[in-house]
């Protein structure tokens, strides 16, 4: 087994190509050996993990390919204390209340880990805006972004993205509703300049688009990106779809590329990014697999089932290998004619959750 | 304060709550009738054979079930198997709190509690198309006129988590009908009720199967399906929630051999039954597999995964008491213990088992051992296949006999 140190050399390493390669199967030959190095190491240094692997993965030795590389179930994040680092080694720790009444994730960075976390994503948002910072307009309040309780995955999110945005302002106030002096100034200094907005999808459309709608208020900024995530459950519930959300980000803010990112505070930096095409890509950093949702047998691409998330960047938790609760399809690989190499694929939502049956608790809540 | 007034301070005060059927001021002032009256019998007979002659309820066995069960027929049976005597009488008012999620044990209670010759106060749980079904042939009956005495005994509500509500209605109650969990009765005590009422309440439970090895191995195929088939629908039919839903097999074999071919073809027999009958919900194999890892993560009571399938999930546990344990998975995982006499088995049971389901034994014999050994560490002992069947004794209560008062005469 490599010990830490080389491994977070080779990942480092790693971190340095670019996201969106020229020779992709070597970098999947790399980001296999990586990932088995992960496996081991986590085997070893974090307790819990390595009783998972040792009973659920008896038969795991060297994998073969990326599907034989050993995963756990998302909601242990939320259940278990999941770190291979001593407690003092621990910087930051992210949580995510993920659905309301059940306890958050809690994934534990020590300095390494962030800073990995922080290279790929920057590696990641620069195939979209280049390398400079760009004026930034964060489609939520400035609280939320100050925001350091435990519950806020939406605060995380901004204070990650803001390395990107110089200088950055907030388009909506405290009561989620916008400023529209704000956006309006913003768009009048910036109105010609290459700028990123950003905010989490059901905010954007109903704290913003919207409102602008309601007020027909509109701005005009046909250099801006909007780069949006955090899932479409809440507008699928609205019946709004990527399409609507599109038009009515063109009509009323004048934007013509509406990004779409897909990732998961489990795997925070190595998050996958939607092309010209609408469709998300993997990056060199990470890649995804589709497993049926009854047997968790890897699938053929272009049929759906759950999606298995991939990072090499967890080098601090074992979340390198994750089995999310999302329904996926892989459409390709290496052949998008975006142009980018990597695993494509679409999220197709979240799975049902069953009505849980049986004799307890009345009246708990 | 009389009855009526606390019912019209109770309105009052208790406006939240939706009352589905009946009123509380005309069920407040019902007298208490004698055990299995009638006009009860009658009526619950009316009330199945609306359940049994509808074309909708078809898509419900768990209601279907129920429709057969209060059948004149099978309350006489049950009728015959309680003493007889004219000095018992009901209690009065019995306000029922059943679980969330069977939708359907609300009926049950209901009926035991109408049985008993109580007035019901039942705290429906959240809405499910087979309680609207029950609800829909309740409403029939109610608007006919010859179960009208019936019909002012019962009072169906719905509302939230209210301590205010609960109270309330506690307060009206002559018995309390709690079903769990443990938490639920442990809340649900601390809201105070009259003096004399009496709490009857369903604590956490577990379940066990025990199961012969050799009476598997001289199964026919067609009684194999059969066992397989009883013992997939006691298990799943809750997605193994119900209390009274297996979660350990114990396997008794002489020979380790011959469990471990009755066990591989049992379980192949189980997997190809839920396959073919039982549609699984992506969710449920994922809870299942988190679930399981947080358990092998924490405790060493897992000594070894037996076979992980997309059907079943069944686990080795290393110690007597590391079944229990283990015993909170669900969705299809089975903890394993296997043994050589049926006096092992014994000490595997303890205060926690409710429900114990055998195969390969017969009545005879379980009854020898069951009334010379483990009468205290168990409440039901049945056939595979009856696990779910609702019966008069439930968790060990004698629920008529709670739910009535007895008359001294000399």
């Amino acid at each position: 087994m490599k010990q830490r140190r080389e491994l977070v050399a080779s990942v480092s390493e790693f971190v340095r190509t670019p996201p969106f390669t020229d020779n992709p199967s070597s970098i999947r030959a790399h980001l296999l050996r990586n990932l088995e190095d992960l496996t081991e190491f986590h085997r070893d240094y974090c307790e819990p993990y390595g009783r998972i692997l040792k009973k659920l993965f008896p038969q795991y030795e060297k994998p073969r390919s990326l599907s034989d590389i050993p995963y756990i179930p998302v909601q242990l994040f939320k259940t278990l204390t999941l770190r291979s680092i001593k407690p003092d080694e621990i910087v930051k720790t992210l949580t995510s209340s993920g659905t309301s009444g059940t306890a958050p994730s809690k994934v534990y960075l020590d300095r390494e880990t962030a800073s990995l976390q922080s290279k790929a994503l920057t590696q990641i948002m620069s195939s979209i805006l280049g390398k400079a910072r760009v004026p930034m307009l964060v489609i939520d309040s400035p609280s939320t972004a100050t925001d350091r309780s435990e519950f806020s995955a939406r605060g995380a999110g901004i204070r990650g993205f803001s390395m990107f945005g110089r200088p950055i302002m907030f388009a909506l106030d405290e009561k989620m509703t916008p400023r529209l002096g704000a956006v309006k100034e913003f768009s009048a200094l910036h109105g010609q300049d290459k700028v990123l907005l950003f905010g989490f999808t059901s905010v954007v459309w109903e704290s913003l688009l919207e409102n602008l709608r309601n007020h027909n208020g509109k701005v005009s900024l046909p250099h801006a990106i909007l780069l949006h995530g955090g899932g479409w459950k809440k507008l699928t519930s609205l019946a709004v779809s990527a399409t609507e959300f599109a038009e009515s980000a063109k009509t009323f803010l004048g934007v013509q590329r509406v990004i779409n990112y897909y990732g998961m505070v489990e795997q925070t930096g190595s998050i996958f990014l939607e092309c010209e095409n609408h469709v998300l890509h993997a990056s060199t950093y990470g890649d995804v697999i589709i497993r049926d949702a009854i047997t968790h047998s890897p699938l053929p691409h272009g049929e759906e089932g759950l999606v298995q998330s991939i990072s090499v960047l967890p080098l601090s938790y074992p979340g390198h290998s994750i089995l999310t609760e999302d329904r996926g399809v892989i459409l390709g690989q290496d052949d998008c004619s975006c142009g980018r190499s990597g695993t494509y694929f679409r999220v197709l939502g979240r799975i049902k959750d069953a009505e849980v049956r049986g004799c307890s608790d009345a009246l708990a809540k | 304060m009389l009855k009526y007034e606390a019912a019209v301070t109770l309105l009052q005060s208790s406006a939240r709550a939706e009352v589905l059927f009946g009123t509380i001021e005309s069920a407040s002032l019902n007298d208490p009738w004698y055990p299995f009256d009638q006009r009860v019998i009658n009526f619950l007979n009316d009330l199945s054979r609306r359940i049994i002659s509808s074309h909708s309820a078809r898509n419900y066995p768990d209601l279907i079930t129920f429709g057969f069960w209060c059948r004149i027929s099978n309350i006489t049976s049950l009728q015959q198997r309680q003493v007889q005597n004219d000095l018992e009488i009901g209690r009065g008012v019995s306000f029922h709190i059943p679980p969330s999620n069977v939708p359907l044990n609300c009926a049950y209670s209901l009926a035991v509690g109408l049985l008993a010759g109580n007035t019901c106060i039942v705290r429906l749980p959240a809405a499910s198309l087979e309680l609207d079904e029950l609800l829909r042939s309740l409403g029939d009956l109610q608007k006919q006129q010859n179960h009208d005495s019936v019909v002012r005994r019962l009072v169906l509500l719905r509302y939230g988590h209210n301590d205010q509500i609960t109270t309330e209605l506690s307060g009206l109650a002559d018995v309390r009908v709690i079903w769990g969990g443990d938490s639920t009765v442990q809340h649900i005590r601390t809201l105070q009720t009259k003096p004399r009422c009496v709490d009857i309440a369903f604590a956490d439970r577990v379940s066990v199967a025990l199961i012969r090895s050799e009476s598997v191995l001289a199964c026919s195929e067609a009684e194999l399906q059969g066992v397989c088939a009883r013992f997939v629908a006691d298990s799943l039919t809750f997605g193994q929630n119900a209390c009274s839903s297996p979660r350990l097999v114990v396997w008794q074999g002489s020979e380790a051999r011959l469990t471990s071919s009755a066990s591989s073809r049992f379980w192949g027999k189980v997997d190809e039954v839920i396959r073919e009958t039982t549609a699984q919900e992506p969710i449920e194999v994922m809870s299942r597999l988190a679930e399981l890892c947080e358990v092998i993560a924490t405790s060493d009571v897992v000594s070894e995964i037996n076979a992980a399938g997309p059907q079943t999930v069944r686990l080795q546990v290393s110690s007597e008491n590391g079944w229990l344990e283990s015993s909170k998975l669900r969705f299809g995982t089975f903890s394993e213990i296997s043994v050589s006499y049926l006096d092992e088995v014994t000490n595997l049971l303890t205060e926690k088992v409710q429900t114990l389901t055998y195969f390969g034994y017969s009545t005879t014999e379980i009854r020898s051992w069951l009334t010379e050994r483990v009468l205290a560490r168990v409440d039901h002992v049945v056939p595979i296949g009856n696990a779910l069947d609702f019966d008069l004794i439930w968790d060990g209560f004698p629920m008529i006999q709670m739910m009535t008062r007895s008359v001294r005469l000399r």
